[in-house]
């Protein structure tokens, strides 16, 4: 193993940049002896360290694992180009941040699958650490290799490496899985063995106990090898999400991170329903924690991270139904020691005066709002109930507290879009910039931030079934929006349309994908979520030589009865709802969020046992 | 409102972190540990502390020193131990001090530095002699508008040879300073690991301690 004090490692060290990348020690990072545990786990995130510590789930999971006395949970992240290439040149494999232990040493590698464009760093994160990345060239002597995340909900790309999938909420499935793990160790028994004991861990999905069959040449779905393997993997949730497990002593890094703040999570899942959003699928049903869990993990949160920020986070943070309670709470209690607040992921139309002058007493971040569509006639196709009046008024409320910066997020390319809805995107922004000046009779201070991502159709969504507009014409859009959002108060940000179809290849791809995949990490594509390093001819080539069509993915338009490649993997929420939902789309008919109005029917209370109406106030225990 | 000094050790754990990392450790080991420090006033509100010097990335040190306000008086022992119980591993506290009157800042008072150079091999004993027998060694420094020559030589007060590599003690501070890098490059040494022994300020023609510096001028 790899020592800090060594003298050539350090020397390595001092030419990379940000070495505290990889040297760990962070406050509240976990050390434990490696030879007193009956396994040692390693989480894996495949990304960088500033990206990776900013995740609330990756750090859930540590503290679930590190809770039991005999198994130890270390952390490794993707490295950066300048570290990966110190590596290789000295020949030291990639290694853990508690104790530079390489990945080939630890009985289980855990991987969070949060985006597509992430799986390459996987492949590449194995190969460092000189685990074999195939499935079929590890045995028990190698690290079981499983995977998780919202990705997952979508397992085939990652079929010939990940040897275990869980789906769903890791907090008691990762413990289920690591007790038949420790076992199977135990009794010493066969890699296969290990793995048909799994699957009686409901959540659980092993690829290779399942083959895909077909009729008439046909994808006809994925079915269990032999008896007695379920046929339909349901994913697993907290059911009551006040006593599940939440870390009260998080890691804190030293470098400065992408959320370097405390992140309480106040509310798990969403029915706002927008149709093409995978995250309001897969989280359901909504579960609030108690006002007073949260008072008293944000107390103990603070005196063991020192951080001088909470961020109230949730897919929705103002749709928590006592937000201003909450928010009230905590300033009075934290306000002394110049802690400040922040909600991301705010929604239009429920926010208050009263929350942004609230939350600006300390400290007054950016305002970041999501209309999605310009125009209301697209708003009520993708199910996002918003109007123009809501964002009006939210801003004006905010100018009026004293905000100066405002950041919009739109999706262009979603389906039936035309340039009229473009339009109405300028027309909002500038809309905006009018409310400014109303409140201040001039523009000075304003900044507004605009950016537009590009739609990419996710399984288990309504719109999973829809085509990708094609990378020329969103770059047409993109280049339209650029000419027509010029102004000295906009700033417009928009999204690689190769990376954004390279995702939409692996969100809707099946098996054949993880040819493309191995091909394309053998030409050394990496960090492809990074405009600068995404290499999108090394993809073209890896599609042609897995002889994959990759517009078959991006731009297919799928009939709704035919099989999908995710139809084995139940998110909870039925295809028929799903299904519905789609049809209403092009009707432009919303669905009222079932949180506030009549149930909607996605079947997710009826398949996992719940009541929303009573989970929404956090009473479903 | 009461004044302290700390001073603190660097450890191997934190060798890299960086020096605007280690003012944010430190600002959360206040809240961490309840110490009541005095912010700035204003609207992005930081705790009042202020450096001797930064350390550069990469160097261990048991010398380095910060001044910080509170807003009620705590002893010199509470003030240590709370500290020390809450700052992350790689930092710890090694003695306070609190201050009598008005000192001068502590960046404006240092003046020297000595430094330990672990070193993977033996630098040839006539390679020291040879410079320290020069009146004058020029290097080359680069900063961003220019590129200036310099002596270092009248900058090294004091280099021995040690069994584990090379001993220094430097002029640092605002009228003149020395890098410890560039005093090993000076010498072709090009594997090392740094570490500070001590901070020194000045009284009258004699290096001292800052602690030792603060009684006499208290007296």
């Amino acid at each position: 193993m790899k020592q800090l004090n060594d003298i050539n490692y350090n020397q390595l060290l001092h030419e990379v940049e940000k070495p505290s990348r990889y040297t760990g020690s962070e406050l509240n990072s976990v050390k434990k002896n490696w030879d007193e545990m009956n396994l040692n786990v390693l989480l894996a995130f495949p990304d960088i360290y500033e990206v990776a510590m900013s995740h609330l789930g990756f750090k859930i999971l540590y503290h679930v694992i590190n809770s039991q006395t005999k198994y130890w949970s270390q952390r490794v992240n993707m490295p950066w180009i300048d570290y990966e290439e110190k590596l290789m040149e000295n020949n030291i494999p990639l290694s853990s941040l508690e104790e530079f232990r390489p990945l080939n040493e630890f009985d289980v590698i855990g991987f969070t699958l949060q985006y597509e464009m992430s799986y390459t760093n996987i492949l590449r994160m194995l190969e460092l650490g000189k685990v074999p990345v195939k499935t079929k060239d590890r045995s028990n002597q190698h690290p079981l290799v499983i995977a998780g995340g919202p990705c997952a909900f979508n397992p085939e790309p990652l079929n010939q490496f990940i040897d275990a999938f869980i789906l769903g909420e890791g907090e008691e499935v990762t413990l289920e899985v690591l007790n038949v793990i420790e076992q199977g160790k135990k009794e010493g028994i066969s890699k296969e063995t290990l793995l048909e004991n799994l699957v009686n861990v409901e959540g659980v999905y092993v690829p290779s106990l399942y083959k895909a069959t077909d009729i008439n040449g046909q994808f006809a779905g994925l079915n269990p090898v032999a008896e007695g393997i379920p046929t339909k993997i349901n994913k697993r949730i907290v059911k009551d999400i006040d006593k599940s497990p939440f870390p009260q002593e998080l890691v804190v890094p030293f470098m400065e991170i992408v959320h370097d703040r405390i992140m309480l999570e106040i509310c798990r899942g969403c029915t706002r329903g927008c149709r093409f959003c995978q995250a309001g699928m897969l989280y359901r049903p909504v579960r609030e924690k108690s006002m007073d869990v949260l008072v008293s993990q944000a107390e103990k949160l603070i005196r063991s991270t020192g951080y001088g920020e909470i961020s109230l986070s949730s897919l929705s943070s103002a749709d928590y139904s006592q937000i201003n309670q909450l928010v009230e709470k905590l300033m009075e209690k934290h306000q002394q020691q110049n802690v400040g607040i922040s909600l991301p992921s705010l929604r239009v139309d429920s926010f208050s005066i009263q929350l942004a002058e609230m939350v600006q007493q300390v400290r007054k971040t950016g305002l970041t709002f999501a209309p999605e569509a310009g125009t209301q006639r697209l708003r009520d196709v993708i199910n996002k109930n918003v109007t123009e009046q809501n964002l009006i008024n939210a801003v004006t409320e905010a100018f009026n507290s004293g905000w100066h910066k405002v950041k919009l997020y739109f999706m262009i390319g979603l389906p039936t879009e035309t340039y009229k809805d473009l339009d109405g995107i300028v027309d909002l922004a500038f809309k905006v910039i009018k409310a400014y000046k109303d409140v201040h009779g001039k523009k000075g201070k304003l900044q507004v931030t605009v950016s537009t991502s590009s739609f990419v159709p996710k399984a288990h969504t309504p719109f999973q079934w829809l085509p990708q507009m094609s990378q020329k014409e969103l770059a047409s859009r993109q280049d339209y929006l650029k000419d027509k959002l010029r102004s000295k108060q906009i700033t417009y940000n928009w999204h690689d349309t190769r990376i954004s179809f390279i995702e939409a290849v692996f969100a809707r791809g099946g098996r054949e994908l993880s040819d493309v995949l191995y091909a394309a990490w053998e030409k050394g594509c990496k960090l492809d979520g990074w405009d600068n390093h995404f290499n999108y001819e090394k993809w073209m080539e890896s599609f042609a030589e897995a002889n994959v069509n990759p517009q078959k993915y991006a731009y297919g338009m799928w009939d709704v009865d035919a099989v999908l490649p995710w139809d084995h993997i139940s998110s909870g929420v039925d295809k028929h709802y799903m299904q519905k939902e789609y049809k209403k789309a092009y009707k432009q008919l919303i669905t009222e969020d079932c949180s506030f109005d009549k149930c909607s029917g996605c079947g997710i209370c009826k398949n996992l046992g719940y009541d929303t109406k009573k989970v929404r106030r956090g009473d479903n225990a | 409102m009461p004044k302290y000094w700390l001073k603190y050790v660097k450890g191997e754990e934190a060798r890299f972190i960086s020096h605007l990392d280690i003012l944010r450790a430190i600002e959360r080991t206040f809240r961490r540990g309840q110490i009541p420090v005095e912010y700035t006033k204003g609207f992005n509100k930081r705790p009042k502390v202020s450096f001797a010097t930064p350390l550069s990335l990469g160097v261990t040190s048991k010398g380095e020193y910060v001044e910080i306000a509170l807003t009620e008086e705590w002893s010199e022992i509470h003030l240590e131990d709370e500290l020390n119980k809450a700052l992350p591993i790689g930092l710890g506290i090694s003695g306070v001090r609190k201050l009598h009157g008005k000192m001068p800042t502590l960046g404006s008072l240092v003046k020297a530095a000595q430094y330990n150079a672990f070193t993977d091999f033996s630098l040839p004993k006539e390679k020291l002699v040879d410079f320290l027998q020069k009146r004058d060694v020029i290097i080359t420094r680069e900063s961003k508008r220019k590129t200036r020559e310099i002596n270092i030589r009248p900058l090294v007060y004091e280099i021995k040879q040690e069994n584990t590599g090379l001993s220094f003690l430097i002029a640092q501070g605002s009228e003149q300073n020395l890098r410890p890098a560039e005093l090993l490059l000076a010498l072709n040494v090009k594997n090392f690991q740094l570490h500070k022994k001590e901070t020194y300020f000045r009284i009258e023609e004699k290096l001292v301690a800052p602690f030792k510096w603060l009684e006499k001028a208290e007296m």
